[in-house]
């Protein structure tokens, strides 16, 4: 029984970690993506979850635009189609440019870091 | 925004997931209410309208469960949304509000909320024991004896706690400590909050 419960653990543990540090990474990601072209909330998760496999509900997104927003790392804008619903696109601001520099710098560090920490293994 | 459905099932799933929306945002303002519902009901249009499943009521139900439970993903959103309200304008109600919504918003909010709530419960009684030494400052103030620990609030029997060392000074002082304590927690809230996000 104990063994069941230490392997699940085991087994759990590494998953929760992946998903905590993926969950972490979001902000970078989305002003990456918005830094490519202006999104749309729907097609910006689309996107997200085909390149990273991330596992989370896509309504997570919008507090978390929602804050880039307020932070001024991002704007939006709602745009009428010409079929269908309006869409709300984002935007990355120059403030989000330079904080997308900023962690691109930190995200290469703690690359190296690492790299020689692996070595180690 | 509403898109047309063939079966019943799927307007009674799109209306009840909609309705939880409003609920969970009812006490924000209008705008960012229609603003934020606008955007669900597009997104939620456009992943019904890429569902692979077999029936319209399947559809509806998988785009629902992709897109989360509102209470999951609003939630959080609308108590930093309090709290920055809160700390600019010190707003009891939007305190009283975030308190409402953090409590059932995630473990890591609810510890945060209930460890600040112990400071807010103590600022309030300091401002109040405050107020009631106007009333009854035989009864009301911070009493010291050399054999008894000091005792704070408003006291039955004070001859037995020692004499009240504040007197006069005790209203406006304890009234200055509960406001600068009320708005410390509010901004340290507010910045926990945003670092537990």
């Amino acid at each position: 029984m104990k063994k069941d419960q230490n392997s699940s653990i085991l087994h759990t543990a590494p998953a929760k970690w992946v998903s905590q540090l993926r969950k972490g990474v979001l902000d970078f990601i989305i002003l990456i993506y918005l830094n490519k072209r202006d999104h749309y909330g729907y097609e910006l998760i689309k996107d997200i979850k085909l390149a990273t496999d991330l596992s989370i509900s896509e309504g997570t997104i919008y507090p978390l635009l929602n804050r880039l927003k307020k932070e001024e790392l991002i704007t939006s804008r709602w745009v009428e189609m010409d079929a269908g619903v309006p869409r709300k696109y984002y935007s990355i601001t120059t403030a989000g440019r330079q904080a997308m520099g900023g962690m691109h710098k930190g995200w290469m560090d703690m690359n190296r870091t690492m790299s020689k920490l692996l070595e180690l293994l | 925004m509403i898109p047309t459905f063939s079966d019943p099932l799927s307007q009674k799933l799109w209306d009840g997931y909609f309705n939880r929306v409003k609920r969970i945002m009812r006490r924000t303002p209008y705008n960012i209410r229609e603003e934020m519902l606008h955007e669900l009901q597009g997104h939620l249009a456009e992943s019904i309208s890429e569902s692979r499943a077999q029936r319209e009521p399947d559809c509806v139900q998988e785009a629902i469960e992709r897109l989360g439970d509102p209470e999951d993903y609003l939630k959080p959103m609308i108590t930093e949304r309090l709290l920055d309200h809160a700390s600019g304008n010190y707003s009891l109600r939007s305190v009283i509000l975030a308190f409402i919504y953090s409590f059932s918003s995630g473990l890591s909010r609810f510890i945060i909320s209930l460890i600040l709530s112990l400071g807010y419960i103590t600022a309030f009684t300091l401002g109040l024991t405050g107020i009631a030494n106007i009333f009854i400052p035989d009864k009301a103030g911070l009493f010291i004896s050399p054999n008894e620990f000091p005792s704070l609030g408003i006291i039955n029997n004070p001859s037995l706690y020692g004499t009240d060392i504040l007197g006069f000074w005790f209203t406006p002082l304890s009234i200055i400590i509960a406001i600068l304590m009320y708005m410390g927690l509010t901004r340290l809230w507010r910045r926990l909050i945003r670092k537990a996000s």
